[in-house]
C-alpha cells in the first residue's frame, strides 16, 4: 500500500513465534486426518494418489504457516495510535487499513492466551460501539501502557453525530 | 427543617404509584395462555369422548382456567407504576419481586402498541426505551393502559409534566369512552392522538392505499414466495411425472392442463396471501417527525406506534426491490442503534417510507429527516474496475461448467464457456449498480445487481473506515472500501468493492481527523481528488 500512509510501529517480533506455534496448533488436526485417510486408503479401495494429494496440499499449507506466512504477516502489520484515532494495518495477501476515530472508541482491554502468555505477550482490544479491533501481540508492559494510553484520549465526550 | 414538610404536595397514593385498569387482567390471562386451556374445552365438549371422561377434563381444564385467572389478578395487582421525582417507577412481580425506577432523562423514546384484543378493550401497552436499553436488557413495558392514560404518560415522559398534567383532565375519559367500532375504523393516527398536543408534528407522511398495495405486490416476500411455489411444483410434478408415464395418453393429454391450471392458481394463491398479510401489516402507515423524533404507527388489526429518537440513526438506505427499481419506486429504511431490535424482524433497521418514487424521496427525507436530506452525488466506477467485478464470477462459473462438461462429454465441451459468458450479465450490473459518493459529512455507497441499495451515513456515525488492496487490485489501482457502523447492539459492515485506489486514500484522509499530508497515490493512476460538492 502507499508507504506515505503507513502507521509508524510494528508489532513485537517475539509475534512470529506466537503464530508459528498457532499455525502448528492449528493445521496438526488437519495433518493427522491426513496421515490417517492415507494409512486406510488401501482398506476402504480409494487409489493411492487421493490420499497422497491430500497430505501433500496439508503439509504445504502447514508449512506455510509456520514458515512465510508469519514473516509476511508481521512486516505487514503496522499500527499507530494518534491523538485523533488509531490507524491499523493488516494483511497477508489482502492488505487493509482502517481508521477508528478516538471518539468511537468505548474501551479498551488487554487479553492474553496461553502461547501468549508464555511469551510474555498481550494482545490489546479496542472496542467501538459496532465491535472490537485488536492490536496483537505487544510486550506485556507496552500493551498496557497503550491501553492506558487509549483511555486516556478517549475520555473525550461523543461528537454530538446527527 | 421537618416543619416544612406539610406544605409539599402529598401524592395520591401511598407513593404515588397506580394500577392498570382491571381490564388488564383479561389482557394478561390471554397472555399466559389462556387460550389454549379455552380451545381445550372446546375440544372437549366437541369431541365425542365418553360422558365420565370428559367431565374430569373439562373439570380440570376449568381449574386450570381458574388458576391462570387468579394467578393474571395477582400479578396484575402486584404491578404498579408512577412517574415519580422525575422517575419512572414500576414495582412488580408475584415471587420475585422487581422495582425499576427510569430517570426521565434517560427515556430516549415510547413505544405504543396494541393487539386486536387490546384494540377492543381500547387499551395500549406503552414499552420504554432507555439510553442504554437494547439487546440484552429490556425496556420497561406496562400492559394494559387505557389509551388516554398512555398518552397522558407518554408526555410525562417526553416532556413538560407540567404540560402533562393540565392535559390530564381532558383526556384520560374521553378515549377510555365512545364504542369500540368506532374506535377500531378510526386507524389514522390512533395511538399518537392529540391528547398531548405539547408538541404538533413538523411533517407527517401516510401511504395511501393504493401504494399499500403496490408495496405489498412488489416486495420481496412475493418474489420469495413465487419461487417457493416453484419449487415445490416443480418437484411435485417430477413426483407425478414418474407415474403419469404408466397411465394411458389420453388421461395424461386429460390431466396436464388441469395440473397447470391448479399449478397457477396455488402460486396466485400465494402471492395474494402474501400481499394480503404485508396490507395488514403496513395498513394505514404513517410516519411524522415530533421535534427530534420520529414516530411510525402501522397496522391494522395489531396497530403500533413506535418512537425513533433521531440521535439513534445511524444510516439511511434507500432501497429497491428489482420490481420496484424497474417501476421507479424506493423504500426509506434507517439503521438504529440499540433500538426495536426486539421489535423489527430482529434487525435493527425500520422504515420510514415504505415506498415511494424517486422524485419524491428528496421532499419526504426533507420532511423526516432533514439532516440526511443532502445528497453528494454517487459517481460510477472506473471502467477499469470492469475487469475485476467480471474476473471472479466468470472463474467460478467457469469452474462450475466444467465437471457438467466432463459429464455430458463430446458436443458439451462448450458448456463452461457458456455458462461463464452468462454469468458475465449479473457481474457487469453489479459494476453498474456500484458506486461511491461524498460530501463533507456524508458518504454514500452505492450497490446492487436488479435491486438497488444506496446507504447514506454521516461521518459523525462511521465507527471505522477501511481500506483494502488484493494484488490483482493493486496492480489495477483499485482498492475496496468498508465502512462500519452500529446497528442494533452490535455493527455492520457497507462495502463498495474495486473503486479507484486515489479516491479510497481521499477517503480515508476525509475521515481521519487529522490528516497526514496526502500524497499522491504510488499507484498514480488518477490524482486523489474527491467529486467537490
Amino acid at each position: 500500500m502507499n508507504t506515505a500512509q503507513e502507521p509508524a510501529h510494528r508489532l513485537d517480533p517475539r509475534v512470529k513465534t506466537a503464530w508459528r506455534l498457532q499455525g502448528a496448533l492449528g493445521w496438526s488436526p488437519l495433518l493427522v486426518a491426513a496421515l490417517v485417510f492415507l494409512g486406510i486408503s488401501s482398506t476402504i479401495g480409494v487409489p493411492v494418489w487421493v490420499p497422497g494429494a491430500a497430505l501433500a496440499a496439508v503439509t504445504g499449507a502447514a508449512l506455510l504457516s509456520v514458515t512465510i506466512a508469519p514473516e509476511i504477516r508481521y512486516r505487514r502489520w503496522r499500527w499507530e495510535v494518534r491523538d485523533e484515532e488509531i490507524r491499523l494495518q493488516t494483511g497477508l495477501i489482502v492488505r487493509e487499513l482502517t481508521v477508528i476515530p478516538m471518539v468511537r472508541v468505548q474501551h479498551v482491554d488487554t487479553a492474553q492466551g496461553p502461547i501468549m502468555r508464555a511469551l510474555d505477550l498481550s494482545d490489546v482490544h479496542v472496542w467501538t460501539a459496532a465491535g472490537k479491533h485488536a492490536i496483537p501481540a505487544l510486550a506485556d508492559s507496552d500493551a498496557s501502557a497503550l491501553r492506558d494510553r487509549i483511555a486516556v484520549l478517549a475520555r473525550v465526550t461523543d461528537d454530538g453525530g446527527l | 427543617m421537618a416543619d416544612s414538610e406539610p406544605t409539599l404536595p402529598k401524592p395520591t397514593e401511598d407513593d404515588g404509584l397506580q394500577r392498570t385498569t382491571t381490564m388488564a387482567i383479561i389482557v394478561r390471562m390471554a397472555r399466559s395462555g389462556w387460550q389454549i386451556v379455552g380451545a381445550g374445552i372446546a375440544f372437549a365438549v366437541f369431541s365425542g369422548i365418553d360422558q365420565g371422561f370428559l367431565a374430569l377434563v373439562f373439570a380440570g381444564l376449568v381449574l386450570l382456567a381458574l388458576v391462570g385467572g387468579v394467578f393474571s389478578w395477582l400479578s396484575w395487582s402486584r404491578f404498579r407504576y408512577g412517574v415519580v421525582n422525575g422517575h419512572l417507577v414500576i414495582h412488580e412481580g408475584l415471587l420475585v419481586r422487581r422495582r425499576r425506577s427510569i430517570p426521565i432523562a434517560r427515556v430516549q423514546g415510547i413505544d405504543i402498541k396494541a393487539d386486536l384484543l387490546m384494540r377492543i378493550l381500547g387499551l395500549v401497552e406503552v414499552t420504554v426505551q432507555t439510553a442504554g436499553g437494547g439487546a440484552s436488557e429490556p425496556e420497561a413495558s406496562i400492559v394494559g393502559v387505557p389509551l388516554g392514560e398512555a398518552e397522558r404518560l407518554r408526555g410525562a415522559l417526553l416532556h413538560d409534566r407540567t404540560i402533562a398534567a393540565a392535559s390530564l383532565s381532558a383526556g384520560t375519559s374521553a378515549a377510555i369512552g365512545g364504542d369500540p367500532l368506532n374506535r377500531m375504523s378510526d386507524v389514522r393516527g390512533l395511538l399518537a392522538g392529540d391528547e398531548v398536543d405539547f408538541e404538533r408534528p413538523s411533517f407527517e407522511y401516510q401511504l395511501t392505499l393504493p401504494r399499500l398495495f403496490l408495496a405489498g405486490a412488489t416486495s420481496s416476500q412475493v418474489f420469495i414466495s413465487f419461487f417457493v411455489v416453484l419449487g415445490a411444483a416443480g418437484q411435485l410434478f417430477s413426483m407425478a411425472g414418474a407415474r403419469a408415464y404408466r397411465l394411458t395418453d389420453n388421461l395424461l393429454a386429460l390431466a396436464l392442463p388441469f395440473a397447470l391450471l391448479s399449478g397457477f392458481a396455488v402460486i396466485g394463491l400465494v402471492i395474494a396471501g402474501s400481499v394480503t398479510a404485508s396490507v395488514i401489516a403496513d395498513f394505514g402507515f404513517t410516519s411524522r417527525r415530533v421535534g427530534d423524533r420520529i414516530e411510525t404507527e402501522r397496522g391494522l388489526i395489531e396497530r403500533r406506534m413506535v418512537g425513533l429518537p433521531v440521535g439513534r440513526i445511524q444510516a439511511v438506505r434507500i432501497q429497491s426491490t428489482p420490481l420496484r427499481r424497474l417501476m421507479g419506486f424506493s423504500a426509506i429504511h434507517v439503521d438504529t442503534a440499540g433500538f426495536g431490535s426486539s421489535e423489527e424482524n430482529g434487525k435493527a433497521t425500520a422504515a420510514l417510507v415504505p415506498l415511494a418514487r424517486r422524485a419524491e424521496l428528496r421532499p419526504l427525507l426533507h420532511g423526516l429527516l432533514p439532516e440526511l436530506e443532502e445528497v453528494p452525488t454517487v459517481n460510477p466506477l472506473p471502467k477499469r474496475s470492469l475487469r475485476r467485478y467480471l474476473f471472479l464470477p466468470m472463474l467460478g462459473a467457469f469452474a462450475l461448467g466444467l465437471p457438467l462438461a466432463g459429464f455430458f462429454l463430446g458436443a458439451w465441451l462448450l458448456l463452461p464457456l457458456a455458462t461463464s459468458l452468462l454469468a458475465l450479465i449479473p457481474a457487469a450490473l453489479a459494476w453498474r449498480g456500484a458506486g461511491l459518493g461524498v460530501d463533507k459529512g456524508t458518504l454514500v455507497l452505492r450497490n446492487g445487481i436488479l435491486g438497488s441499495t444506496h446507504v447514506r451515513i454521516p461521518r459523525s456515525r462511521l465507527q471505522s473506515l477501511s481500506l483494502s488492496q488484493n494484488p490483482f487490485q493493486k496492480r489495477a489501482g483499485l482498492a475496496t472500501l468498508a465502512a462500519t457502523i452500529v446497528s442494533g447492539s452490535s455493527g455492520t459492515t457497507h462495502r463498495v468493492r474495486h473503486i479507484d485506489a486515489g479516491v479510497g486514500w481521499s477517503l480515508i484522509a476525509w475521515f481521519s481527523h487529522a490528516p497526514v499530508d496526502t500524497a499522491p497515490s504510488a499507484t498514480g493512476n488518477e490524482p486523489a481528488v474527491l467529486p467537490a460538492h
